[in-house]
């Protein structure tokens, strides 16, 4: 049998170091919303990923901003992509991010489900998964 | 033995572009994806028109009716299937 290799829990680590960086900038950073939705909320999910070798693994992570107005979750959402492009070479969340992509730039993208605006972006985490 | 000698071919990369294996490839791929977003999504392919990477065809993956655009815009559907467009 070939080693077996996990992806590391990308989400998880993302969740911890935005919701660091960010600070006071963002009411809850989480992988799911609350059925009562905070003022500014950030939301991440893994929405794909693919092993690139044995050494590295690539995590594309959706970060979802709503907030109480436009403005604010456009600012909310660059910063967290700045902060999230900023973590190469560095271990958030006890998690080494070799090198950040950006897949898709902060775009207005409303959602159907509530009148607050939304914006997001994705970006992919190259990480080394771990033998077990 | 002579030191190996490395030549571009443009024509070749141009022909590569716009062969029917290459189309057929990225159809393969557009449909993958298209099916795997769900009933409510289609793909298709265009050959570009100009010369170089203009040249090239583009697949497309996009939601064809009000219930995928609500379904993408609650599930972010598209981006989860933007592996299956790679190579």
């Amino acid at each position: 049998m070939t080693e077996v290799l996990v992806t590391p829990d990308v989400e998880a680590a993302a969740v911890v170091f935005l919701r660091s960086s960010l600070g006071a900038l963002a009411s809850k950073v989480a992988t799911a919303v609350p059925a009562t939705m905070p003022d500014t909320m950030v939301r991440l999910s893994l929405t794909g990923g693919s092993r690139q070798d044995v050494a590295s693994d690539s995590a594309q992570l959706t970060t979802e901003v709503w907030s109480v107005d436009s403005p604010t979750a456009s600012h909310v959402a660059r910063r967290a992509q700045a902060y999230m492009m900023s973590a190469a070479g560095s271990a958030p969340g006890v998690l080494w991010v070799r090198r950040s992509e950006l897949v898709g730039g902060v775009q207005f993208f409303p959602d159907p489900d509530t009148n607050k605006p939304r914006y997001q972006f994705t970006v992919r985490w190259h990480v080394r998964p771990a033998a077990i | 033995m002579g030191k190996p000698k490395f030549k571009w071919n443009p024509a070749g990369f141009e022909a590569i572009r716009r062969s029917p294996e290459a189309v057929r490839l990225l159809e393969s791929k557009v449909e993958a994806a298209a099916g795997a977003a769900g009933d409510s999504y289609v793909g298709s392919v265009v050959q570009g028109a100009g010369r170089g990477t203009l040249g090239r065809a583009i697949g497309t993956v996009f939601t064809d009716d009000f219930k995928a655009i609500r379904d993408n815009a609650k599930n972010n559907t598209l981006m989860r299937v933007f592996d299956r467009l790679g190579g």
